[in-house]
């Protein structure tokens, strides 16, 4: 009788993410000394990782073309908030990792603030923007936490958040940062919106909506207004070594060239250039929200982030999209939106031609 | 002795980027990699570093230079594609 016992998925989703790579499933599915209903068992389950691969792209996919083929004001009312759930890594690199029951009461710091945060950022998108999650349909949000050994990043893989401890001198935990949750969630959003490619202008749109929402998230939940703000990308997240050498954040949208930012960008499209990295060149489009949402005053997510929300849901998707195109499409909403109100068109014309567009 | 040269790029932090403070390095002799991780690494300049589309962002990007009788060579891949071995030579660090 053999006594392996292997977890291959978790049934707390909407999906069949599996534990085990598909590589290793196939070498189960060759082991001699496993049991011909196991062989066959493994060899199903290698078949089947690789067809949920291709089911995720494929729901993508749809969700983009439901956009443009359904008539507008065809949606999915939400009935409940999404699941939230969390996997430990266990400073493997193998996503999603162990399921964590009852997240919210775990006794790992880490696992509370991943749920907790990430629940918090469903309940944003929902009070704020009527958005029914990710996808607008209540997908379920699932987080893995303690990935890879003093991993000092954290990224959305497409269908799921991950979350690295940091290497405790350059960064420190990674979910410490209500703004990087919201950061990598916004990714998710932008996925199954605008459909974004990951280079070149659109590359650095994409960066900048998931520095927009993350900031807008984090002032949303201290309850701050625009003057109260940091704008600061990553401040929570800073280790001692960073802190020791002057810096205090990755990003600062209220002065992206700022000498105290790890990672300083260019504040005029005049800068640009084809190939820059997406979190480099993101500091134009974020220079320009900065700046309407200050001129505006008040809370960022009242005018200027419906604004921003509604230039990145309200039209399909548009994969290789130009920030000219995205500041002009912001115009027009702007006037959409506030035709009542011509100072929230001049803000948001005033702002990009501040950054040269 | 082939020695390849590794940079990781990219990642929420954007190390690497031109006017980045963070940057992550290091080397590793392609004598010392399993027949394995060689092919592997064969296999990444053969294909030019095409990335097939994919939805992750933020992820880390390895960029693998080596130098050869025409000059030298590199090429860059996401990090799921890119050898354990390889991936542990770099140290990440302010400058």
């Amino acid at each position: 009788m053999k006594t392996k016992k292997i977890t291959l998925g978790h049934q707390n989703c909407d999906c069949h993410c599996f534990i085990i790579p598909a590589k290793i499933l196939r070498k189960f599915s060759r082991d001699k000394t496993l049991s011909a209903g196991e062989r066959k068992a493994f060899s199903a389950a290698a078949r089947f990782e690789n067809e949920w691969r291709k089911a995720r792209e494929a729901k993508s996919l749809v969700s983009l073309s439901a956009q443009t083929i359904l008539p507008s004001g065809l949606t999915v009312r939400p009935v409940s908030p999404p699941t939230v759930t969390v996997f430990d890594c266990k400073h493997h690199n193998t996503l999603p990792g162990v399921s964590i029951s009852n997240p919210g009461s775990s006794s790992d710091q880490t696992c509370k603030r991943a749920f907790t945060e990430t629940t918090s950022v469903a309940s944003f998108y929902q009070s704020i923007f009527g958005r029914n999650s990710i996808d607008d349909a209540g997908m379920a949000m699932l987080s893995s936490i303690h990935y890879s050994v003093k991993y000092n990043n954290a990224f959305w893989n497409g269908g799921q958040m991950t979350y690295g401890d940091g290497d405790g001198n350059i960064f420190i935990d990674f979910t410490k940062g209500n703004d990087v949750i919201g950061h990598e969630l916004t990714h998710g959003v932008t996925q199954y919106t605008l459909g974004l490619a990951y280079q070149d202008e659109a590359g650095g749109l994409n960066e900048s909506i998931s520095d927009v929402f993350g900031s807008m998230f984090r002032q949303w939940q201290g309850n701050q207004d625009v003057s109260q703000a940091d704008w600061l990308i990553g401040k929570d997240i800073m280790g001692p070594g960073a802190v020791a050498r002057g810096f205090s954040c990755l990003r600062d949208m209220s002065n992206p060239a700022a000498s105290h930012c790890l990672s300083p960008q260019p504040t005029k499209f005049s800068q640009y250039r084809n190939g820059m990295d997406p979190h480099e060149s993101s500091g134009i489009p974020n220079f320009a929200f900065y700046k309407v949402a200050m001129a505006l005053g008040g809370n960022s997510w009242t005018i200027a982030g419906q604004i921003w929300y509604n230039a990145v849901t309200q039209f399909g998707p548009s994969p290789n999209m130009t920030m000219k195109q995205f500041a002009d499409r912001t115009r027009k909403v702007a006037v959409s939106l506030f035709s009542s109100q011509k100072s929230v068109k001049v803000a948001v014309d005033n702002a990009w031609k501040a950054v040269g567009l | 002795m082939s020695k390849l040269k590794i940079e990781r790029l990219g990642g929420l932090a954007g190390f690497g980027s031109q006017n980045s403070h963070l940057r992550s390095v290091g080397e590793i002799d392609m004598d010392t990699l399993s027949e394995k991780d060689k092919k592997t690494v064969e296999d990444l300049f053969a294909s030019q570093g095409k990335v097939e589309k994919d939805l992750a962002v933020d992820v880390f990007r390895y960029r693998i230079s080596r130098t050869t009788s025409e000059g030298i060579e590199s090429v860059e891949q996401s990090e799921e594609k890119i050898p354990v071995a390889i991936k542990q030579t770099v140290k990440d660090e302010i400058i």
